[in-house]
């Protein structure tokens, strides 16, 4: 039981962190760089991805033996598109004030990227890794990896929306948005394709900077514990 | 000349790969060798046109709630069928490709940059966009995106090799070098 939990929470961390979809295995990138305009779209977008990734990767773990590797990638292709479309629907009932379709002229809101999550290469690569994986350790792994890219998800957005706005506003209610402002600078560029691509980059080699710091830190320790 | 207008701003200005929507199916065709890169980019355009095609007549639908909320889904299932048809095609049409394309067939069409086609036509039918703008974009997008893939390939390849520091070597200054790109048609959309 207890090798269980420890595989458990290795999986977690290793999808949260050491392997994060975002700056490590470079997966979910479209989404990354479309719904990060904004830092309430960032969140709304990531939890999404989480609940789908934990759904079609549970599932796809528990037929693992009566799928090809082909099956697996239609089966998750099509969950994916129908829990995005069930997602649509929800947010367009319980959260008009963020998901208004006669507001796609403003390019922002959250439902026009939403449609993207169907055939995000995050849940689809998984839903590879998943076939070789039992039920629980794809759990632990999807959750951790749905997490992981929220949190970056968060991260990008952060910087895009203060850096392209000089503020910060989030959706209170129908036509109500709480707005705190930061600066007067607004530099637009960083709100268009071009800051997602930068901030990507940008923190991927910081993560792979942090990443190599640690593994150095291991070896060192390792190496004095053998002396 | 509207569908001229429509062509060459989604061939160069909403680009996919350079607007960020195509950049996961950027790998699959950017990896092929030889002609099979080549047949994987006609199995790529023949998909996304005729995504395009049909998402633009189930926009035209606009009194039909089921359809209206089941767009997206019905153009995966679509996506999956010509990816179905696309792998049966070369295994029995196209027996020299099928061991390099069998892995990636549905990789290249089952994608945000195949479907990203399908979903533009929808929002510009939204706008109230006319039929040969919409054409434009149906033919301009897919294009524009193979283009793009054609371009960025050598220059990935060449940035490989720059004097880079070694955590940004690779993707990261990948995704940097698109940024720049990025930057510039942002400056050309003005």
């Amino acid at each position: 039981m207890k090798n269980t939990k420890k595989s458990f929470g290795q999986s977690f961390l290793t999808g949260l962190f050491f392997k994060n979809p975002a700056f490590s295995l470079y997966l979910g990138l479209a989404v990354a760089v479309l719904g990060t305009t904004m830092l309430e779209n960032a969140f709304v977008i990531g939890i999404l991805v989480l609940v789908n990734l934990v759904i079609c990767n549970v599932l796809v773990s528990l037929l693992r033996k009566n799928l090809s590797k082909a099956e697996a990638l239609v089966l998750t292709a099509i969950l994916s598109a129908g829990l995005v479309t069930f997602e649509m629907i929800l947010l367009k009932a319980f959260f008009p004030a963020i998901a208004d379709s006669e507001a796609l002229y403003k390019n922002t809101l959250v439902i026009t990227f939403i449609p993207f999550l169907a055939t995000s290469s995050l849940v689809l690569a998984k839903s590879e890794q998943a076939l070789s994986n039992d039920p629980l350790t794809s759990l632990a792994d999807s959750l951790g990896s749905g997490i992981g890219y929220l949190l970056a998800l968060l991260l990008i957005a952060l910087f895009r929306e203060v850096l392209a706005t000089g503020e910060i506003s989030f959706t209170t209610g129908e036509n109500v948005q709480l707005v705190i402002h930061l600066f007067d600078i607004k530099m637009s560029a960083f709100g268009k394709a071009f800051g997602g691509f930068f901030f990507l980059g940008i923190f991927a080699g910081l993560h792979n900077l942090i990443l190599t710091k640690v593994e150095v830190c291991k070896t060192k320790a390792l190496s004095k514990k053998e002396a | 000349m509207e569908f001229l207008i429509g062509f060459f701003s989604s061939l160069f200005v909403n680009c996919l790969l350079i607007s960020g929507e195509g950049i996961n199916g950027y790998k699959p065709l950017a990896e092929k060798k030889g002609m099979a890169k080549y047949v994987a980019f006609i199995y790529y355009f023949i998909a996304a046109v005729i995504l395009g095609f049909v998402s633009y007549g189930l926009s035209l639908v606009k009194d039909n709630a089921f359809l209206t909320d089941f767009t997206l889904f019905i153009i995966v299932v679509l996506a999956i069928v010509l990816a179905v048809a696309f792998y049966f095609i070369t295994k029995y049409c196209f027996k020299g490709f099928f061991d390099e394309l069998k892995d990636s067939i549905f990789d290249i069409i089952i994608n945000t940059a195949s479907i990203s086609v399908a979903l533009s036509v929808v929002t510009l039918v939204l706008k109230d966009g006319t039929l040969p703008t919409v054409l434009g974009n149906i033919f301009g997008l897919p294009i524009g995106f193979l283009v793009a893939v054609l371009v960025f390939a050598p220059i990935q390849e060449r940035i490989s090799h720059s004097n880079a520091p070694k955590y940004f070597k690779g993707i990261p200054l990948a995704l940097l070098s698109l940024a720049c790109l990025a930057l510039a048609t942002y400056g050309l959309s003005f």
